[in-house]
C-alpha cells in the first residue's frame, strides 16, 4: 500500500459506498448497475471478501487520520447487500471496525445498508441492531408503481416482501434502525398513489431519485418517447411538484431529501444531496474487489465510466481525488457547462447529477470531462422544480397576502355613477387578481380537458416565473374568465387549446420562444388579443415574441390617448350574450366603419361627457360586434364574467354609440365592484319590476339596471339643448324610473350596508337632476310611456 | 392594492393574489363568489323603437 497523504485541496471523502455484493435477486429494469451501459459488474467477484473489507477499513482509517475526519458514513451497498448473508455481513462490519478502532482517535462511524428489502428478516435486523446499522429500503410506490420495474427475473412481484420489510423495521425493537425509503421516479406512476404508499410505510426520510438518463439515452416523456425535458414539457418537475404539494398538505411527516435540499439552498443553507447543489462531493464507492469507483450513477454513461484505475489494495483514497471525473464532482462551477455557470438556479441544482449531463457527441480524448460539461438532460425539469419551490417559498419568507380593497373616496366616486381613471384602475387591479385566482384554479385541471392542457399549464407556470406581467396581460383578455369558468363548470364544452392559446399569447407578450402540442384535428388556435394561427403538424408556436403561422390578426379600434380597444371577432368564448349573436370575421371595410363610428362616439363623450372619459379609456378593452336583431334599433350587452368587453350591434349613429358605451360601461364597473363586495343579498330571489325591461329582475340585476340608467339619464340631460323635446322626454322618463327603482331597492330589505351606500351615491347624483325643469309636453310623454310599460310588464 | 395608506379603505373578502405563486393561491373564495353563470349575469341593452323613439 502507498502511504496516505493530506488532500492538497478540496474536501476529504466522508461517505464510502461499499459494494459488499455485486449481484441482485431482483431484475429491476431501471437499475444503473445491471441494466445500464456499463457491463463491468460481470467480471467482479460476487461478494466482497473479508481481506478486501479489512483493506477498505484500513484505507478509510488512513484517510480519516490524515484528513482529521471526526465522523464518517459507510454504506453497505450492492447489488443487493443482503445476498452476502448474515454471517458474512457480520464479518465485513467487524473487519471494517477492527481497522478503524486501531486509530488513536477513531472517528464516529455511521453504518447504513441500502437494500431492496426482500430478504430482510429478524436475523438481519438483530445483526444490524448489534452494530447500529440503519437500513434503507428501495420502494417505488404503490404495487403498480413498484412492480413496474422492481420485479424478480421471472417477473414475480417484489411488492409484498418490500412492504413486509418496512413493517419489520417499524416494529418497536427495530424502529431505530429504519433509515428511510429510496424511491425511483417514474412519471407513468400516479404521484398521489406513490406518495400515499410512501407515507403509509412511515419512513423517517424519503429519497426521490430521477431515473438515470443521459443525452444519449434521455428519460421517457409522458408519451413514452425518450427525449430531453423542455421548459414547455417539464414532466418530471410536474410529477415531483405534485408530490411536494401533497407532502406539504400532509404536514411533511418525513423528510424528502430532494425538496429539503432545494429549500435549504433557497434559504442560503447547504445542499443535502449530491444530486443537487454546488457542494463538492465527498462520496467514494468501492467495489467487491476493492476497486475505487466513481459514483454508481456514472455507469449509465458508457462502459467503464465507473473506473478510476485505483484499488484499495494499492492506492490511498486521497489519490482518488486526482481522478478528473471525481475532481469534476468536487470543483464547483469550474466543470459545469457555460450556460450552467451563468444560470440563476445553479446554486440549487448544481448542474444536476454528473451522469445526467453525459453526451457522447462531446467526447474528447484529451479531456475526459468534456462529455459531461453539459447541462443535465433533466435541466428544464430541475429549473422548473427549483423555480416552483422558490415561488412556493415566497409566502413563508415574505409577505402576508393582503385583502383586496378600494379606497373609500374611489368607492364613493363609483357609487355616484362615475369613476375616473384612478377608480377604474383599482377595478382593473382587482379583476387581475380575480383572474389570476381563476387561472390557478383551472390550470391544474386543464389536463382533464385533454392531455395537451398539461403542456399549456406547464408553460404558463414557467412564464409566470420569468415574465409574470406577460401572463397577467394574457389573462386580462375579457373572455379569459368566461373560458376558465366554463372549463371548471362545463368542461365538456371547452377545448384545452383555448388555454394553449393563452399560454402562447403570454409567451408572445414575454418575447419568449415556445411551442406546444395541440390535439388532433385542431387546425386553428386563437392567441387572445393577438391573432389566430394555424397549427401545422399538431404544434403551435411563437418565436421571438411573434406567433408563427399567423392566419388572421386581431384588429383594434384605435383611439387617441387611450389603450387600443380590441374589435373582438375571433374568440369563440365571445358568444355569451344571449340573443346577440356574434358577427363573423369582419371585412376590412366593416372594420373601418367600426373605427370611424367608435372614434366619433369617443369624441362625443370626450366633449360632452368628459367625467366618463378617463374611466372608459382605462377600463374598456374590447367590443364584440354582434348582428342586429329585427325591429331592434340598438342592441348591446355585457356579461358579468367578461370584464372590459361588451357586445354591440353597429349603432345607428354616433350619439347612439356614445349612449351604449356609457350604458354598458356602467355595467362593467358595477360588475367589477360586485366581484369584490356584496351589495345585496344574493340569496334573495324576489323579483322586482324593472321599468326598462320586459321581465322582472332580482335585486342584484335591478341594481345593475339603475346604475346603468344613472348614466342614461345623464346622457339625455346633456342632449336636451341639442336634441330638444325628444331628449327631454327621455330624460324625464328615465330619471323617474331610476329614482323609483332606488326606492324599491332601498326598501326591499335586501341591500347590504355597502349596497345602501351605493344607493345613496346614486341619489346624490340623481337628486339635483330630479329638480331640473322639464316641459309639460315632455313630462306628459314620459308619463305615458312609463305607464304603458308598467301596464304591460308591471304586474 | 391601495397606495395611500392614509385613506380609509373598504376591504373585500378576497385576497390580492397578483403576487402569489400560481400554485399557492386560495381559489375557494373566488370560486364561491363566481358561481356558475346565471341569466342575470347578462345585462342586455336591447333598445326597441318604443324606448328610444326619435330622440337620437
Amino acid at each position: 500500500m502507498t502511504a496516505g497523504r493530506r488532500l492538497p485541496a478540496g474536501v476529504p471523502f466522508r461517505q464510502f459506498v461499499l459494494k459488499v455484493h455485486s449481484r441482485c435477486d431482483l431484475a429491476c429494469d431501471h437499475c444503473y448497475m445491471y441494466e445500464a451501459a456499463d457491463r463491468s459488474w460481470r467480471s467482479l467477484p460476487p461478494v466482497m471478501n473479508l481481506e478486501i473489507a479489512a483493506a477498505v477499513g484500513s484505507r478509510i482509517a488512513e484517510h480519516a487520520e490524515s484528513n482529521r475526519i471526526g465522523a464518517l458514513r459507510i454504506v453497505l451497498h450492492g447489488g443487493e447487500p443482503l445476498l452476502a448473508g448474515v454471517e458474512h455481513l457480520r464479518g465485513i462490519i467487524e473487519a471494517l471496525n477492527s481497522q478503524l478502532e486501531t486509530m488513536d482517535r477513531p472517528p464516529m462511524v455511521e453504518f447504513l445498508i441500502q437494500s431492496n428489502g426482500v430478504r430482510l428478516d429478524e436475523k438481519f435486523c438483530e445483526l444490524f441492531a448489534a452494530f447500529s446499522v440503519r437500513v434503507g429500503i428501495s420502494l417505488d410506490g404503490d404495487e403498480v408503481a413498484n412492480d413496474r420495474h422492481r420485479r424478480y427475473a421471472d417477473g414475480r412481484s417484489s411488492f409484498a416482501k418490500v412492504i413486509a420489510a418496512t413493517e419489520l423495521l417499524r416494529r418497536p425493537d427495530y424502529r431505530h434502525l429504519y433509515a428511510g425509503v429510496l424511491c425511483t421516479v417514474d412519471i407513468a406512476n400516479d404521484p398521489h398513489r406513490v406518495y400515499s404508499t410512501l407515507a403509509a410505510v412511515e419512513p423517517p426520510a424519503v429519497d426521490l431519485l430521477l431515473p438515470h438518463a443521459t443525452w444519449d439515452v434521455p428519460p421517457p416523456r409522458p408519451d413514452g418517447v425518450r427525449r430531453p425535458s423542455t421548459l414547455a414539457d417539464p414532466a418530471y418537475a410536474r410529477w415531483l411538484q405534485v408530490i411536494h404539494r401533497v407532502w406539504t398538505a400532509n404536514g411533511r411527516p418525513f423528510g424528502i431529501r430532494l425538496f429539503d435540499s432545494i429549500e435549504s439552498t433557497l434559504r442560503g443553507g447547504p445542499p443535502l444531496t449530491e444530486t443537487m447543489g454546488m457542494a463538492p462531493s465527498d462520496l467514494l464507492a468501492i467495489a467487491t474487489d476493492g476497486s475505487i469507483e466513481q459514483v454508481d450513477s456514472m455507469r449509465v454513461a458508457f462502459d467503464g465510466a465507473w473506473s478510476t484505475g485505483l484499488n484499495v489494495l494499492s492506492d490511498a483514497l486521497d489519490t482518488a481525488a486526482e481522478n478528473p471525473l471525481i475532481d469534476a464532482r468536487r470543483s464547483g462551477l469550474r466543470d459545469l457547462a457555460k450556460q450552467c455557470r451563468t444560470c440563476p438556479i445553479v446554486a440549487h441544482c448544481g448542474g444536476g447529477l454528473i451522469a445526467h449531463r453525459y453526451d457522447s457527441s462531446l467526447r474528447d480524448s484529451s479531456d475526459p470531462v468534456a462529455a459531461f460539461r453539459n447541462p443535465s438532460v433533466y435541466c428544464a425539469d430541475l429549473y422548473s422544480l427549483v423555480r416552483g419551490l422558490r415561488g412556493e417559498a415566497r409566502p413563508a419568507v415574505g409577505r402576508q397576502a393582503q385583502q383586496l380593497s378600494v379606497r373609500e373616496d374611489l368607492l364613493d366616486q363609483l357609487a355616484s355613477g362615475f369613476g375616473d381613471a384612478s377608480a377604474v384602475s383599482r377595478l382593473n387591479e382587482a379583476e387581475a387578481s380575480v383572474n389570476r385566482s381563476v387561472l390557478s384554479a383551472v390550470g391544474p385541471r386543464l389536463e382533464r380537458l385533454h392531455p395537451t392542457g398539461r403542456h399549456a399549464w406547464s408553460l404558463i407556470l414557467e412564464l409566470d416565473d420569468v415574465a409574470p406581467d406577460a401572463v397577467a396581460r394574457a389573462i386580462a383578455h375579457p373572455f379569459f374568465r368566461v373560458s376558465a369558468l366554463a372549463a371548471l363548470h362545463r368542461p365538456a364544452e371547452v377545448r384545452a387549446e383555448v388555454f394553449t392559446g393563452y399560454a402562447l399569447a403570454a409567451a408572445a407578450f414575454a418575447g419568449i420562444d415556445a411551442e406546444l402540442p395541440v390535439s388532433a384535428g385542431v387546425e386553428y388556435l386563437y392567441l387572445p388579443g393577438i391573432c389566430r394561427i394555424t397549427a401545422p403538424r399538431g404544434r403551435a408556436a411563437v418565436g421571438a415574441g411573434k406567433p408563427r403561422d399567423t392566419k388572421q390578426w386581431m384588429r383594434t379600434l384605435s383611439s387617441a390617448g387611450a389603450p387600443d380597444v380590441l374589435l373582438e371577432d375571433m374568440d369563440a368564448a365571445r358568444d355569451v350574450y344571449g340573443g346577440g349573436r356574434p358577427a363573423v370575421r369582419l371585412s376590412s371595410a366593416a372594420v373601418e366603419r367600426w373605427r370611424g363610428s367608435f372614434a366619433a362616439a369617443r369624441r362625443l363623450i370626450d366633449d360632452a361627457y368628459s367625467e366618463y372619459s378617463s374611466g372608459l379609456a382605462t377600463g374598456l378593452r374590447a367590443l364584440v360586434p354582434v348582428k342586429s336583431a329585427p325591429r331592434v334599433i340598438q342592441s348591446s350587452a355585457t356579461h358579468r364574467s367578461a370584464y372590459g368587453a361588451f357586445a354591440i350591434a353597429h349603432p345607428s349613429d354616433d350619439a347612439a354609440f356614445a349612449l351604449l358605451l356609457l350604458h354598458e360601461f356602467q355595467h362593467l364597473k358595477l360588475g367589477a365592484v360586485l366581484d369584490l363586495f356584496d351589495l345585496c343579498d344574493g340569496a334573495d330571489t324576489r323579483l322586482h319590476y324593472a321599468p326598462w325591461r320586459p321581465d322582472k329582475r332580482p335585486a342584484g340585476a335591478l341594481l345593475q339596471g339603475v346604475y346603468a340608467h344613472v348614466a342614461v339619464v345623464d346622457f339625455w340631460r346633456r342632449r336636451i339643448e341639442t336634441a330638444g323635446e325628444p331628449a327631454e322626454t327621455q330624460f324625464a322618463r328615465w330619471r323617474a324610473a331610476a329614482w323609483s327603482v332606488l326606492d324599491t331597492l332601498e326598501h326591499a330589505g335586501t341591500m347590504t350596508e355597502l349596497g345602501l351606500r351605493f344607493i345613496r351615491g346614486m341619489r346624490t347624483t340623481l337628486g339635483p337632476w330630479m329638480d331640473v325643469p322639464v316641459s309639460p309636453v315632455a313630462l306628459d310623454a314620459a308619463h305615458r310611456a312609463s305607464a304603458e310599460h308598467r301596464g304591460k310588464f308591471g304586474s | 392594492m391601495e397606495d395611500n395608506a392614509s385613506q380609509n379603505v373598504v376591504a373585500s373578502e378576497l385576497e390580492d393574489c397578483r403576487d402569489l405563486p400560481l400554485t399557492r393561491i386560495p381559489v375557494e373564495p373566488v370560486l364561491r363568489r363566481l358561481q356558475p353563470e346565471k341569466s342575470e349575469d347578462i345585462e342586455t341593452g336591447v333598445w326597441v323603437a318604443s324606448n328610444f323613439g326619435s330622440a337620437l
